[in-house]
């Protein structure tokens, strides 16, 4: 899959990329939120995005609604990364529109896990998109 | 959505029973590995299971292990619960055909997400059902590529076995 990994801390982001790549993932990464909306617009086929919660400049949460707002060709899984606290609130019971969170710190397991997930979702809508155009082209 | 609990801990398996009640699921519970196996072994087997790594009778492993074993039209989603600092167990209950695991002592909101991320597989799963056996109901063209999805399934399956063994 293709990642975008947006999260102001360079050393966040390297150690994003070294445990994705290493899972076979292709990864592109932003400092802020405006970035990353700049790169999902450019790139209208990303699969994943991993979001820093408290991303500067346009929040985790308000770049996934963003995201949701706009018709896009493909989903976007958004995983949110939160604190504690953050995930307390309103991260919690999916107010931020997120597909998941992860709370931090987390490790390569869990990080693996949730990205498991992940595919699995995708796949099954892309398999069920593309059976739902089989039939209304037969249904012609 | 119909869930299982198997757990051998009463507080937790309480726990657990009432926060899944209280978000809309119909809950069924075990407390050991065979109650549990049986549960999953009926032809209405529940759509999802949490099940403990450590319980008595037979193992959550060893019930993971028998699920996918098992010829099923929809396979349970199976969620394994493993105690905290016992990371040797995560990777053993994805080897054993787990879909995904909550850690122990259960943050609810964790197990919300668990539970949403599962819902939402299961749901996927039976529409994906549903719009290959209608286009399979079809004697045409969209009914072959319809059996050739089902394939794909079976691929999928067949690597997800394959990378269980290995």
């Amino acid at each position: 899959m293709t990642i975008l990994v947006a999260d102001r801390s360079a050393v966040a982001r390297t150690l994003l990329r070294s445990l994705l790549t290493a899972l076979g993932h292709a990864v592109m990464e932003a400092r802020d939120g405006r970035e990353a909306w700049g790169i999902l617009q450019r790139e209208p086929g990303m699969s994943v995005l991993i979001a820093d919660w408290a991303l500067p400049d346009v929040d985790g949460p308000t770049l996934t609604h963003m995201i949701r707002a706009e018709k896009r060709p493909g989903y976007t899984y958004v995983i949110l990364l939160t604190s504690r606290e953050e995930r307390g609130g309103a991260a919690g019971r999916g107010g931020s529109g997120a597909d998941d969170t992860i709370v931090r710190p987390f490790d390569a397991g869990e990080l693996m896990a949730r990205l498991r997930a992940a595919e699995r979702i995708l796949g099954l809508q892309a398999e069920v998109s593309r059976l739902e155009g089989l039939l209304a082209g037969s249904a012609r | 959505m119909k869930v299982l609990v198997a757990e051998h801990d009463a507080m937790t398996r309480w726990l657990l029973e009432a926060s899944l009640a209280k978000w809309g699921h119909t809950v069924l519970s075990a407390s050991d590995g065979s109650e549990a196996w049986r549960i999953l072994d009926r032809d209405d087997a529940p759509a999802l299971a949490i099940l403990d790594r450590m319980l008595p009778g037979m193992d959550g492993l060893r019930v993971c292990g028998r699920v996918r074993q098992r010829e099923s039209p929809s396979p349970p989603y199976l969620v394994l619960l493993v105690g905290k600092g016992r990371s040797e167990d995560i990777v053993a209950a994805f080897q054993a055909g787990a879909d995904d695991y909550v850690l122990t002592p259960v943050d609810r909101t964790e197990l919300w997400a668990r539970i949403q991320a599962g819902a939402r597989t299961v749901a996927l799963r039976q529409v994906l059902a549903e719009r290959t056996r209608a286009l399979a109901a079809r004697p045409t063209r969209s009914g072959e590529e319809a059996c050739a999805s089902c394939q794909r399934l079976d691929v999928a399956t067949r690597a997800r076995l394959v990378a269980r063994s290995a």
